[in-house]
């Protein structure tokens, strides 16, 4: 099974990517590929790079690994009541975060722990309670409160707020944002809402059956989608911008199975769009227009797929 | 309600409905004093964060839970005052569909089973299954299936499909489509429109996604803490919001759209604890418009325009405090 096929991409230092899909089509794969947390067997790398400051992930020892995991790049997960540990107070998660990755011991770890939950809005006093007595909004700053206590300079996020309440979803994505320009982390948002893209994200990669099938800057792929799948995520979505009495659209067809890839463009069978050459084979990322690239042989036309 | 809906159009009419958990802590108040209605063929939204009492409120309306007081009139009677035949007999006029359709089927059932069961215990004979699931698009081959089987989108489709076997008037849709996929949801969204314009049922449909309740809605209820603060039409409610907290609400919305967008209220801290609470406005502990009054007083929902309440003192005349 190819869960995650021919993926290229670049982030900044500073900036956000939003990696936007449906359930399964190996968003989260890709993050934990970055982190080299795939289970050898069944998983395995089979080829490529993964390049960080200047070196190869992939090429690292187990040890240099562990080095960078959660010191130089760290993880929020989409469930914070399972991501904490439930017998272990929060400061204490926190002080065993800073322990493992800097020189920072006893009171000094300590000190920089109660920071960290100040830094998310969490009062000194709750730093000795345990994970059951946050609300999730509370939980999820906890856990973003762990992934930066080293100042990592590069976080991923794994649906951080798909499990949250809408008003505290907006107070978690603003912390992030203040952060982020704050400790200059480069930011991977994996999501599967294009809204969250739009307000925290500078470029956006679509991605569908282990490929990315489209990726730029947010202006030109909020404005211009140039990939039919793209353009069916936007259309799927009520939103509360547009205008009612609408149908929504259905993109027909289900997602293929990743162990039985159609041939040509993995999205062929369900695209509106589809002609001879597509069932035959894959175009392959190519660059439709200055930093605007497409996995498409027929990309939309400017304006027939533009999002108000 | 629009004061203009003829009575006779109403179907359900919710008075002063209160449903009180007595807890160890106190006393929980789940859904205190709730009055609304919803005319024959309309679609209520009712919108609100996590723990508000939307669900509570929908299952005590079609009398899975008891209330603690108030009054429930289904066309002219009051549903909590049924027992015996009348309680059977309403419930096959009102039906629910639960958020999540893997925990709310019998893993050990197939599908035709699963949608059988209602009609069974009804002695209504069972070919009807088939029709059933022509009308929730559920091919026929899967008859056999078993729920572990199908994704999310078909399972959901057992659910309604359950609701609709007795030929319901009014179905409480409780998040039916927060567990699916956006892919999955625009298909079930789209089927439940049809099935109401097709026979006329009446929804009241729970959500905490205002961009779902929007697009389903007639009239559009927000709850919080257990009382609706704010209940419009869908246009009205969406472009006026009037109270601070409905304003937050839909302030925080992200839209997938690089147009600019209104300023962003944000709400400091947590929805309060439901037990035992202060006598004053429910969200006044939130709200950045507070007064003196406000911590006194529970605002009552008072019609401010046409057709459009509010539980707020200042409704109309909000000035920041701060």
């Amino acid at each position: 099974m190819h869960a995650v096929n021919h993926l290229n991409l670049t982030l900044h230092r500073g900036k956000a990517l939003g990696f936007v899909g449906e359930t399964g089509a190996g968003k989260t794969t890709t993050a934990l590929a970055i982190l080299q947390l795939i289970q050898t067997p069944p998983g395995k790398i089979t080829g490529g790079s993964i390049m960080f400051e200047g070196h190869d992930i992939m090429k690292m020892t187990e040890a240099e690994k562990r080095q960078i995991r959660g010191d130089r790049i760290s993880m929020i997960f989409q469930d914070p009541m399972t991501s904490l540990n439930p017998l272990k107070t929060v400061e204490d998660q926190i002080v065993e975060m800073i322990g493992l990755h800097s020189a920072m011991k006893g009171e000094e770890a300590r000190k920089r722990a109660l920071e960290m939950l100040a830094l998310v809005g969490i009062r000194p006093e709750r730093s000795k309670d345990y994970p059951h007595q946050f609300s999730g909004g509370m939980r999820q700053r906890v856990g973003i409160a762990i992934a930066l206590a080293c100042e990592p300079s590069l976080l991923i996020a794994d649906e951080p707020t798909t499990a949250l309440d809408v008003t505290i979803q907006a107070q978690v994505m603003e912390l992030i944002k203040k952060l982020q320009s704050v400790v200059n982390t480069s930011f991977l948002l994996i999501t599967h809402d294009l809204g969250i893209v739009a307000e925290i994200c500078d470029d956006v990669a679509i991605m569908y059956a282990g490929r990315i099938v489209e990726y730029s800057n947010i202006r030109q792929l909020y404005s211009h989608p140039l990939h039919p799948y793209t353009r069916g995520l936007f259309d799927a979505v009520p939103r509360l911008d547009t205008r009612l009495g609408g149908k929504l659209s259905v993109i027909p067809g289900l997602p293929p199975d990743p162990i039985d890839l159609p041939k040509g463009c993995a999205f062929s069978p369900r695209c509106p769009k589809a002609r001879p050459l597509c069932h035959e084979r894959e175009c392959g990322m190519r660059e439709y227009e200055p930093g605007h690239f497409v996995n498409c042989h027929f990309p939309l036309e400017l304006g027939e797929g533009g999002v108000q | 309600m629009n004061s203009a809906t003829k009575k006779d159009d109403v179907l359900l009419d919710v008075r002063h409905l209160k449903k009180h958990f007595h807890v160890s802590r106190g006393v929980l108040h789940a859904v205190d004093d709730v009055s609304f209605t919803i005319s024959k063929g309309k679609t209520l939204g009712l919108v609100g964060e996590s723990g508000c009492g939307k669900s509570t409120l929908g299952r005590v309306v079609i009398g899975l839970i008891e209330a603690t007081n108030g009054e429930v009139y289904f066309r002219d009677e009051d549903m909590l005052k049924f027992d015996g035949r009348k309680k059977s007999e309403f419930r096959k006029k009102a039906q629910i569909v639960f958020q999540d359709p893997f925990s709310s089927l019998n893993p050990r059932m197939s599908v035709a089973q699963q949608i059988a069961e209602p009609l069974i215990i009804n002695k209504i004979f069972a070919k009807k299954v088939m029709e059933l699931m022509d009308t929730v698009g559920l091919a026929s081959r899967l008859a056999t299936s078993f729920p572990h089987e199908l994704d999310g989108g078909r399972r959901q489709r057992i659910g309604v499909a359950r609701a609709l076997a007795l030929d319901p008037e009014f179905i409480v849709l409780d998040e039916p489509v927060s567990a699916l996929d956006v892919r999955i949801q625009a298909q079930v969204l789209n089927m439940l429109q049809e099935l109401k314009n097709e026979r006329g049922y009446t929804y009241l449909f729970i959500s905490h996604n205002l961009s779902v309740v929007r697009y389903v809605s007639d009239e559009v209820a927000v709850m919080y803490l257990g009382q609706i603060v704010e209940k419009a039409g869908n246009v009205d409610l969406f472009k006026e919001p009037m109270h601070p907290y409905t304003q937050a609400l839909l302030s925080a919305v992200p839209i997938a759209s690089l147009a600019p967008k209104k300023e962003r209220i944000l709400l400091e801290g947590d929805v309060p604890s439901p037990i035992n609470l202060a006598p004053g406005c429910r969200f006044a502990g939130r709200c950045a418009y507070r007064q003196e009054r406000c911590l006194a007083e529970n605002p009552t929902l008072r019609e401010i325009s046409s057709g459009h309440s509010v539980a707020c003192h200042f409704a109309g005349r909000l000035e920041r405090h701060a």
